[in-house]
């Protein structure tokens, strides 16, 4: 009886299918997916392209391109402020990216863990509402908070009788590109809050009742059960906050133009100056390639580092 | 028959003389098209409503004079990397307003790949400039040869008109001077002003110059540096001269990009000299009265902030924020400018400070190569001669009450209240760092002495990095212009 069922059911299933393809041809869906693919291929793939040949070239932004080979990755792998800026960005895309990502998890589990539905909410929406704040400002808001005179940091240490620790915090060599990788900080309210928050609330309760009931602590549970859960979205969040790092130039531009002395230069920022301030855009598309495959490689080593030894609990 | 073939010829040259008038008549009147004009911060609803609706006034009257004639005024972009963004990627498209302004020295740079080089249009009659002013015969005689002689290309061409100039002064804080009894009248010489500042430091606890310092790009630090390199080798300025530009009747001026590179490459101008020891030592006693983060900061609106606070005591700032500052500044502040110089402050010192003024203002108006490949050339030098006119510009100047006209017959209104004593110093003999070479070693010059502030190079290291760059622009603008006393 069951199997009959079990049979009319695929063969149901079957039919349906078969008037499917006859009422609707199988190029059809593919017909759908034209216009956002041709936007792709003309916004993205055709500049990406255009960027990589002109790099080739001497190109000004108006006059006729030149082709000089390889010239431009040349002057490029010596000039000084180049190398400053690679120093710069990984040292920031590195501890920006793990902050980023510990901050999130841990508000992520806190918000879990809390068993008022409705303070969970209240929670979840605080940690979200900046997210809606426009980066210019949140740049410009901090840029006053580490301000030499007047400025948050400072008064706040004056004000604990630490006048002697003021400091030009976006001035100094020596605190310049950490200011700006603190910016937002606790670093919670993030694209990576959300995703891993929401891993975490998809993870089937069971799994956490049962370790519960097996005497397991809430501390073991994270790490040897939820960590592993959400493996998945972890490596999606550490690969946007990479390729966002490794790509930043709004909070240098807006905070320090670079400075002082290059130290919170970037090659997004000196692809920027190359490009509008020099009027070398063949060098600038140079910058950017570099930055790409920079980028894809990254993305690369993690993605395979995540592939390599997952066990990951099917959520 | 020769008294036929005189009077044939007699008809003819009436018949032509008529159609010639005729054809120039019909050709002023039959300036027909749309035109696109940035007039910067001439044109700025939002924010100055009074000047920008004269900017309307004037756009409007000119239509009203051309009936097949739209033209469409295009509001302000922040001066800065927001403009040169603007304006880069329009150029890169084809699309930048057909008149557009820009800084003379990124212009110059850019040179004929953007912008239309105006000497021919210069030597025209500018025909609403009224008969028997200077400019009604020949455009360029209605501005000052100091104006055109800080403006020209390094190729020797001109890309802009310059309509007006800014001054620049000392704004201080009264209140704060006293109570450290300071008197700016006192400075003598460059060591009575470090004296002085140091008391106002000590004595007040507030930072006595609100002064910042970028390492690329426009900072309001280049106006100290263009007088500390004035300062050291001013003594040399007849050296450094190249005979073609000279005129008699002007025996001090600017320097310009082709005299440095060649001063340079001759070894006359060398930043490994002695003398730079001065100008290192004059600049780090400068920047000890700036505040703490000078390198942090990144705009004058910034340092503006600090001033109204009284938290410095004092800003270096342009004629433009006059108008503002006196409606804002919630103390009593006055004008005042850096000492003279001295032989003990430095042997190339000519006992006189230098005015730092210029063409960096609102009105330096040039015509994009693209207006000119679109045919519209001939009506965007009709409207610009139209506003550039004595008559017409005056109205703008008055109303903005920020800048000083350069066109011969303006009157400058109340702009120059308290700076009349400053415009009478001679002019500095270097320009900013951006403008002596090339951009790009201008900011190499700073991006040095910032490493010397920040104490991350001593002296001997900056002056010889100084003269690489130098040597580096120098040589950049060699290849960029081929000048015939280049090094093969």
């Amino acid at each position: 009886m069951a199997a009959d069922t079990v049979q009319t059911s695929a063969r149901g299933v079957r039919a349906s299918r078969q008037s499917r393809s006859q009422l609707v041809p199988t190029y059809v869906p593919y017909l759908f997916l034209i216009p956002a693919f041709a936007l792709l291929f003309v916004f993205r793939y055709i500049p990406a392209g255009s960027a990589i040949y002109h790099s080739f070239t001497d190109w000004d932004g108006t006059s006729a391109a030149n082709f000089v080979g390889l010239q431009q990755y040349q002057l490029l792998f010596k000039d000084q402020v180049f190398i400053r800026s690679l120093q710069n960005i990984v040292i920031y895309t590195v501890i920006r990216t793990v902050l980023v990502t510990v901050m999130a998890f841990i508000a992520a589990e806190l918000i879990y863990n809390l068993r008022s539905m409705t303070a969970r909410s209240f929670w979840r929406i605080l940690f979200t509402l900046p997210l809606v704040i426009p980066t210019t400002i949140v740049f410009l808001v901090w840029k006053q908070i580490f301000a030499g005179r007047a400025g948050l940091v400072n008064e706040f240490l004056k004000s604990i009788g630490m006048a002697s620790a003021v400091h030009p915090w976006l001035g100094s060599p020596d605190t310049a590109l950490g200011a700006v990788i603190l910016v937002g900080f606790p670093l919670v309210s993030s694209f990576g809050f959300l995703v891993l928050l929401s891993a975490l609330q998809n993870m089937p309760s069971e799994v956490n009742d049962a370790a519960l009931i097996d005497g397991c602590t809430r501390l073991r549970r994270i790490f040897a059960i939820d960590l592993p859960a959400v493996r998945g979205p972890l490596a999606l969040v550490v690969i946007l906050s990479i390729n966002a790092g490794l790509q930043e130039f709004a909070p240098m531009l807006i905070m320090t133009n670079g400075g002082p002395v290059n130290t919170t230069q970037s090659p997004g920022l000196y692809l920027y100056q190359s490009a509008i301030t020099y009027g070398k855009f063949g060098y600038a598309t140079a910058i950017g390639t570099v930055l790409m495959m920079l980028t894809l490689t990254f993305s690369i080593v993690i993605l395979r580092a995540r592939y390599r030894r997952a066990h990951d609990v099917a959520i | 028959m020769s008294i036929s073939l005189v009077r044939r010829l007699t008809l003819l040259c009436i018949l032509f003389a008529i159609v010639s008038g005729f054809v120039s008549v019909t050709s002023a009147q039959e300036l027909s098209g749309e035109l696109t004009v940035y007039l910067q911060e001439y044109y700025q609803p939002d924010r100055n409503p009074e000047v920008s609706a004269v900017s309307e006034a004037l756009a409007q009257e000119y239509m009203d004079m051309h009936p097949g004639v739209t033209i469409t005024l295009v509001p302000l972009i922040p001066a800065g990397q927001d403009a040169e963004t603007f304006l880069a990627a329009r150029m890169a498209a084809g699309e930048s307003p057909d008149i557009m302004w820009q800084q003379f020295y990124s212009r110059n740079t850019r040179a004929d790949d953007w912008w239309v080089p105006l000497n021919d249009i210069l030597e025209m009659p500018n025909p609403y400039i009224a008969e028997g002013t200077p400019g009604s015969e020949r455009w360029a005689d209605s501005f000052p040869d100091f104006v055109m002689g800080q403006t020209r290309a390094a190729d020797g061409n001109w890309y802009q008109v310059s309509l007006d100039w800014v001054e620049t002064g000392l704004y201080y804080n009264k209140d704060l001077f006293a109570q450290a009894g300071v008197d700016p009248a006192n400075w003598t010489s460059w060591g009575a002003f470090v004296t002085d500042m140091q008391t106002l430091k000590d004595t007040t606890g507030v930072d006595p110059m609100g002064m910042y310092m970028q390492q690329t790009g426009w900072s309001n630090w280049v106006w100290a540096d263009d007088i500390f390199m004035t300062v050291v080798w001013g003594d040399m300025a007849d050296e450094l001269y190249m005979e073609k530009y000279n005129d008699p009747s002007i025996p001090w001026r600017q320097l310009n990009p082709e005299e440095i590179a060649k001063a340079i490459i001759d070894g006359t101008l060398n930043a490994e000299d002695p003398r730079m020891d001065d100008y290192l030592r004059i600049s780090k006693e400068f920047i000890s009265f700036f505040p703490i983060d000078y390198t942090g900061i990144t705009t004058l609106d910034q340092l503006n902030t600090l001033f109204f606070s009284g938290q410095v005591a004092s800003t270096w700032n342009g004629t433009w924020v006059a108008k503002p500052f006196s409606n804002e500044v919630p103390f009593d502040y006055g004008i005042t400018y850096l000492p003279p110089f001295t032989t003990a402050d430095a042997p190339g010192a000519q006992d006189t400070a230098y005015r730092v003024g210029g063409p960096s203002s609102a009105g330096q108006y040039g015509i994009a190569q693209s207006a000119a490949a679109n045919g519209k050339l001939d009506l965007a030098v009709d409207f610009l001669m139209f506003v550039a006119a004595p008559q017409n510009f005056e109205r703008l100047v008055t109303e903005h009450g920020g800048y000083i006209p350069m066109v011969a017959g303006a009157s400058a209104g109340e702009v120059m209240d308290g700076f009349n004593d400053i415009a009478a110093l001679p002019e500095r003999l270097f320009t900013d760092p951006q403008g002596r070479l090339t951009l790009e070693s201008g900011d190499a010059w700073q991006a040095v002495m910032q490493a010397y502030f920040l104490g991350q190079a001593d002296e001997a290291t900056t002056k010889a990095a100084l003269q690489q760059v130098w040597l580096d622009g120098a040589a950049a603008l060699c290849a960029e212009q081929g000048y015939d006393w280049c090094p093969a």
